[in-house]
């Protein structure tokens, strides 16, 4: 830890308090929208001996509302009574199946409000209707939902807003006794009591995040498959492997090109071709293959190595092959003063000069390794690994879970390239690079 | 073109009408045109000129690490690219041309290696040059651990490794600064005297070629040609009181003068 951390840090602490305006930023749509969704406020029922609901009864008027607003819709509770006469709050489906060409359809009852898929359908202008049949004038939509209301509809629960089948005389009376309303919030009063009562957070408070790490790191035993650290373990050698096969295949693929030329003309646009089938698409059938020959993920390396070999040896051959032919033309012409042959020009100069371009190419295939061996590690039969670690989590929806294994993915591809980078040091200490 | 100096008797190079010529899109470059010269055994030779006059042009196809259009040269009693498969020369490069993954000592021992001297010998020649030229405790430091002038000095005594007969030098301490340049020449002075070694050597430098040299090829560019030569007579062994000296001057004068008439 010296000075030249010190950047690193401050944007690590500021990446960490960039978390808690994130966490808000995405959480408190979420929260208002707990708020506003009524199906998840309390419910209070409101016991009142012969409430009247508003609005004029004269023989024309079917737009009454109820005392209070935000009623519920589906109430068995609720009574409504016109008079004497208790009214039904239910609907019928009519005799025949919406086809989505059908037209006429029969109820029971020959009067009635017709709603279609919760609206309000209007006589006359949708559809007309004789006795118990009805005829519309564009057949509504296969399996739509077809109901009469015989005595009334909720054109507004809302605002407790009731339109009754027909209109009563005036002198009657529309009562009730007993009827449930949405009272308050399921959440909470305010905006931030329902932000707290989210029961998943998109962005965490980073505080919440790092409260987890040690329950989640203690969920299961060391010994079991399922602990974390083995999990991470299991990765990071997946990669390992993947990055000394991928760097292997690379560098005898680049001496090759190198070598022969024509092998160079003839394979390079197959091996760029390669690159970009997406692996999400490859990885499957991989494991297909291997599966059955016997290689599962479950059971060995191998399968994670080589999808993530198949990623990283690209950028070493194409690093590679650089360092080997931009050699200083200088030592170049020395070698040619000594009249060195060329197996001794390659093995001599070209090969080490290389070494930096190598660990070059490896560094940049690091990530995309791990990826690889993250993808490889989701799909099919495996229980090993921080990808399947990862995927289990997001289907459980556990996010804070996530993002502490998202963290884990992150420290380890830095660690990767950081160990790719100190074995170079050791094997290639000069300065020259790319 | 005059010589002021017969051609030696034994002659290590003989170049006769030499013309290297590079043909462009189009143009062509006349790089160095009818150049003859002749370089005895033991003889210090300094190629000095501007930019384009031809000098590494000529060092380079003494080499045989370009092909001459037409001309003879003779290297070593052999055509050129026969004198470098036989490795009679050591070349030392503007830059030191090091080998960054290599140590000192097993820099110097690279040409060995390519050569099949014995693994006992390669490191004894190789310490023993080193010591010569001043860098005996350096032999596990690595180039990048030393200073320009050090590496430079790596790469004479790479050159000298084999013990060629003939030491060709492209302007090795162009890239040294004044004081540092005067010290290695005092150095590669002592080399050569030790040694005896014939030497080509290219240089930017009046002062220099006077201060090195037994003979001065003054060369002039638009074409590349041979415009002079001038014969050296300060007594070896050389020092700084002979840069002072007064024959040193009128030397230096003389060669600048002839540097100047062309342009």
């Amino acid at each position: 830890m010296n000075r030249r951390h010190l950047p690193v840090l401050i944007t690590l602490v500021a990446l960490i308090l960039l978390g808690y305006p994130l966490a808000l930023l995405f959480g408190l749509p979420l929260a208002r929208r707990d708020m506003n969704d009524l199906r998840k406020w309390t419910k209070e029922t409101i016991n009142a001996e012969r409430q009247v609901l508003e609005g004029e009864l004269d023989g024309e008027n079917r737009r009454l509302t109820f005392p209070q607003k935000n009623v519920v819709e589906n109430d068995k509770d609720r009574t409504l009574f016109l008079d004497d006469r208790a009214l039904s709050s239910t609907s019928e489906r009519p005799q025949e199946r919406v086809s989505g060409t059908e037209t006429v359809f029969t109820f029971a009852s020959e009067t009635g409000l017709v709603v279609l898929d919760g609206v309000l359908l209007e006589e006359g202008s949708d559809y007309s209707r004789t006795a118990d049949v009805i005829t519309f004038t564009r057949p509504p939509p296969r399996n739509a939902q077809l109901r009469q209301y015989a005595d009334y509809f909720f054109t507004n629960p809302r605002e407790g807003e009731i339109l009754l089948a027909n209109a009563p005389p005036s002198g009657a009376e529309l009562w009730t006794n007993q009827y449930t309303i949405y009272a308050e919030p399921g959440c909470g009063n305010t905006l931030m009591q329902c932000f707290y009562a989210l029961p998943q957070h998109p962005v965490p408070f980073p505080h919440w995040i790092a409260q987890r790490v040690i329950p989640f790191f203690q969920k299961a035993p060391l010994s079991d498959e399922d602990n974390v650290v083995r999990a991470t373990l299991y990765t990071t050698l997946g990669t390992l492997a993947a990055l000394g096969l991928g760097g292997a295949v690379g560098i005898m693929l680049a001496v090759l090109f190198v070598m022969f030329r024509p092998l160079e003309r003839a394979l390079l646009p197959w091996t760029i071709a390669s690159q970009t089938i997406p692996i999400i698409a490859l990885v499957p059938v991989l494991l297909l293959v291997l599966g059955n020959v016997g290689i599962t993920i479950q059971t060995s390396l191998l399968p994670t190595a080589i999808i993530g070999a198949y990623i990283c040896f690209f950028p070493v051959v194409v690093s590679t092959v650089k360092g080997l032919r931009e050699v200083d033309p200088l030592i170049l012409d020395l070698m040619k003063s000594y009249a060195a042959k060329p197996t001794e020009v390659f093995w001599k100069v070209r090969f080490p000069a290389a070494v930096p371009f190598f660990f070059t190419g490896l560094k940049l295939g690091t990530a995309a390794a791990l990826v690889g061996a993250l993808v490889a590690e989701t799909e099919s039969n495996n229980r090993r690994g921080l990808g399947f670690q990862i995927l289990g989590q997001v289907q459980a929806g556990n996010v804070a879970d996530v993002w502490i294994l998202l963290i884990i993915s992150g420290l380890l591809g830095i660690g990767l390239v950081a160990l790719v980078g100190f074995i170079q040091r050791l094997l290639a200490p000069w300065e020259r690079t790319t | 073109m005059s010589h002021t100096n017969p051609a030696p008797k034994n002659s290590v190079i003989d170049i006769q009408n030499l013309n290297m010529i590079y043909r462009g899109r189009g143009a062509e470059t006349v790089a160095l045109k009818d150049a003859h010269l002749q370089v005895g055994a033991g003889e210090f030779i300094s190629l000095i000129g501007p930019s384009g006059c031809g000098k590494t042009t000529l060092l380079r196809l003494i080499a045989d690490l370009i092909q001459a259009t037409s001309g003879e040269i003779i290297v070593a009693g052999k055509s050129p690219r026969e004198a470098r498969l036989a490795r009679e020369y050591g070349y030392v490069f503007q830059a030191p041309a090091l080998l960054e993954w290599r140590s000192v000592l097993k820099n110097v021992m690279l040409p060995l290696e390519i050569m099949n001297f014995s693994k006992d010998e390669r490191k004894a020649r190789a310490a023993a040059l080193l010591e010569m030229v001043g860098l005996g405790d350096f032999h596990t430091q690595y180039p990048w651990q030393l200073s320009g002038g050090m590496q430079q000095r790596v790469s004479i005594a790479r050159a000298l490794a084999f013990d060629p007969k003939l030491m060709l030098m492209d302007e090795p301490f162009g890239a040294l600064d004044e004081i540092t340049r005067e010290t290695m020449n005092l150095e590669l002075l002592r080399i050569w005297q030790e040694t005896k070694k014939t030497v080509v050597f290219v240089t930017h430098s009046i002062p220099e070629a006077v201060f090195l040299s037994t003979r001065i090829v003054v060369m002039t560019p638009r074409p590349g040609k041979i415009e002079r030569i001038i014969n050296v007579d300060l007594p070896y062994p050389r020092d700084t009181e002979t840069r002072e000296s007064q024959r040193f001057f009128e030397l230096a004068t003389e060669v600048r003068e002839s540097l100047r008439d062309v342009h």
